[in-house]
């Protein structure tokens, strides 16, 4: 640990709240959480609010946001829907 | 493949015969790029691994994923897109594997031992001049004092673990032989405590920040 992470942790103790959501009240909120981000509509504030809160405290719930953020912007069922080029397949093909 | 909303998906998935076989496939299918995806461009420690072998673990992934996704239907309650939700499911999955793959395998014991070490270098890192070094050293205490003084066993060993040596939340959950959710508990807990103890012998997040930035 260096300076930098004992000051995010410092930062992380004070934003603690009297109540926050546990794991699976903020995995179970995520798709739509997602959603809302990927199709830039408003989010409900206090959910916004309190699924940010738990995603800044939790490593393991922030690294399932990250990751489903990620996929769900690749566009993936549309390239197979409407069979565009293997998209992945080529991209490996050329990463190979 | 066809376009399906999220009733097509939940009627198909939940009635048997040959739209149901065809909509698992889909389904699979759209799990197993997704999370082929993840792993090729989320997971820095899959770097090593080449294609084939990303392509295989995505598949058990998938497959793992699926089996899981039908018995949860009955909870997608519609507030996200069908395909939203299921991928949270394989994230979830291999998440989970690699974070698997990181545990420490640590004690208990050594997790408080190593994570009070490290408070005490943040510290006393070499070359600070000596006056602040000195404040730096009492405000460590201070706080390793309210750790050990206001916070129960488990309470500084999730501490200790999670925020300052990395442990996965998973990791600990297992350790304590316990869920995430009951971890995260006890995490929050001993942060409320923290947070208590320090306002109350007046230390505002800034007091601390001040003496720790820029260096």
């Amino acid at each position: 640990m260096n300076n930098k992470e004992f000051t995010k942790w410092i930062e992380q103790v004070y934003a603690t709240q009297e109540n926050e959501l546990n794991c699976e009240q903020t995995q179970n909120g995520l798709p739509a959480y997602v959603d809302a981000i990927n199709q830039k509509m408003t989010i409900d504030p206090v959910v916004e609010h309190k699924i940010s809160k738990h995603l800044n405290q939790c490593p393991d719930c922030n690294d399932i946001f990250e990751g489903l953020a990620y996929v769900t912007s690749q566009e993936i069922e549309e390239d197979i829907i409407y069979d565009k080029s293997d998209s992945i397949t080529s991209s490996a093909v050329a990463a190979d | 493949m066809i376009q399906r909303s999220n009733e097509d998906w939940l009627t198909t998935l939940q009635k048997q015969g040959e739209g149901q076989s065809d909509a698992l496939l889909d389904l699979r299918e759209f799990l197993r790029r997704a999370v082929f995806v993840y792993l090729r461009d989320k997971r820095p420690d899959c770097s090593h691994f080449s294609f084939d072998d990303l392509h295989m673990f995505a598949e058990d992934f998938a497959q793992n994923a699926i089996v899981q996704i039908q018995q949860n239907l009955d909870t997608f309650k519609g507030q996200s897109k069908f395909t939203t939700w299921a991928y949270r499911f394989v994230i979830n999955e291999a998440a989970s594997e690699l974070r698997r793959r990181h545990y420490r395998h640590i004690s208990l014991e050594k997790i408080v031992e190593e994570g009070t070490a490290v408070l005490h270098n943040i510290a006393s890192q070499p070359n600070l001049e000596p006056a602040l070094k000195t404040e730096r050293e009492d405000m460590m205490q201070k706080i390793i004092g309210i750790l050990q003084e206001d916070l129960n066993q488990r309470q500084q060993q999730a501490i200790l673990g999670v925020h300052l040596q990395g442990l996965s939340i998973q990791e600990l959950a297992e350790k304590f032989e316990t869920t995430p959710n009951t971890v995260y508990k006890i995490l929050h807990d001993g942060r409320k405590k923290l947070k208590a103890a320090l306002l109350a012998k007046h230390l505002s997040q800034g007091d601390i920040l001040a003496l720790f930035e820029d260096s």
